[in-house]
């Protein structure tokens, strides 16, 4: 099964030559801006102007 | 509905933040799809490589000069390696099964943080417009609802990635578990023939190897095969399906879009200018 590439961050993870626990590294980062992200949401639309 | 900050500014921050959440979204579901098939394709591999370490002990303790140049060799050979392929076979087969659960979590993953951060939004928006009706009795009402359902939506998510983990774990066991010896060690019962009193021992190991190794070394590796095909995968319904990341990759943009435009979210969406 061909996997391919995947762009993140400004760097490019070719998925077929990668390990399992490579990608669980990924993940972590991913869901932690994730979160960042939906907190700075919150934080834009309470800040006063 | 109105937001408390300077418009223009909080708008084009919002949908930044809109549309990272929506691409991490996408990306955190990709990656853990193909991360279960991952360590499914290692760990059948490891398993597969002790089975061929397994093999060659028992052979080396049978012979240890049996090599490319001995007798029956390529019989062997291509014997040990129809074995192997069914073994491999067997394994995906069982594992089919697991993965398709965790897709299916990841699905419902991909729904429940569309939600939550759709939800967020509502939260937001709806406290100013509360603000200028104070009279209304049910004041208290929609605030508690959308508190509660933004907090919900946190827990099923935490919920949701702890069981994918579990998941994950369940399925390495199962699959070192499977056609497994009760024995844990080397079986030491080779069935050797008995030793002709003319005939030196520098002779006898060489007599009847090929017997030797199928009887003790490759018939019951045959039977536990078929033991797991009759007992483990009968129960299964698995389809022989290989894993497609563009139909996962369009599933999940599918459930995103059921949720970021459905007709509650589609108007705060075109309200911040999103959509």
């Amino acid at each position: 099964m061909k996997l391919g590439t995947i762009v993140y961050e400004n760097e490019i993870y070719n998925l077929d030559y990668m390990n399992a626990s490579e990608i669980k590294q990924i993940i972590n980062i991913a869901e932690t801006n994730k979160i960042k992200n939906i907190n700075e949401g919150k934080q834009t639309i309470n800040k006063p102007y | 509905m109105r937001i408390k900050t300077n418009d223009k500014y909080a708008s084009i921050m919002l949908k930044n933040r809109y549309e990272n959440v929506k691409n991490e979204i996408t990306l955190t579901a990709i990656l853990n799809s193909v991360y279960a098939q991952k360590i499914s394709n290692e760990t059948i591999q490891t398993k597969v490589n002790h089975q061929i370490h397994s093999i060659e002990t028992a052979i080396n303790r049978i012979n240890p000069k049996f090599g490319e140049k001995s007798k029956n060799y390529e019989k062997i050979k291509e014997q040990i390696l129809d074995i192997l392929n069914e073994f491999e076979t067997n394994l995906k087969q069982f594992c089919e099964v697991f993965d398709k659960e965790i897709q299916e979590t990841i699905l419902q993953k991909v729904e429940f943080e569309s939600q939550l951060f759709m939800a967020v939004l509502r939260k937001e928006l709806l406290e100013p417009n509360e603000k200028k009706q104070p009279k209304q009795k049910e004041k208290n009402k929609p605030k508690q609802n959308v508190k509660n359902t933004v907090e919900t939506l946190e827990k099923e998510v935490r919920k949701i990635t702890q069981k994918i983990n579990e998941l994950n774990e369940q399925k390495v066991k199962k699959i070192f578990d499977a056609m497994e010896t009760e024995n844990k060690a080397i079986s030491t019962q080779i069935r050797k023939p008995r030793t002709i009193k003319k005939i030196t021992k520098f002779f006898a190991n060489r007599f009847n190897t090929y017997h030797v190794i199928v009887k003790s070394v490759l018939e019951p590796i045959e039977h536990r095969i078929d033991e797991f095909k009759v007992n483990e995968l009968e129960k299964v319904d698995f389809q022989n399906q290989e894993f497609d990341l563009k139909e996962m990759e369009k599933e999940i943009r599918e459930r995103e879009k059921n949720v970021f435009e459905s007709e509650e979210n589609r108007k705060i969406c075109e309200s911040l200018g999103i959509l």
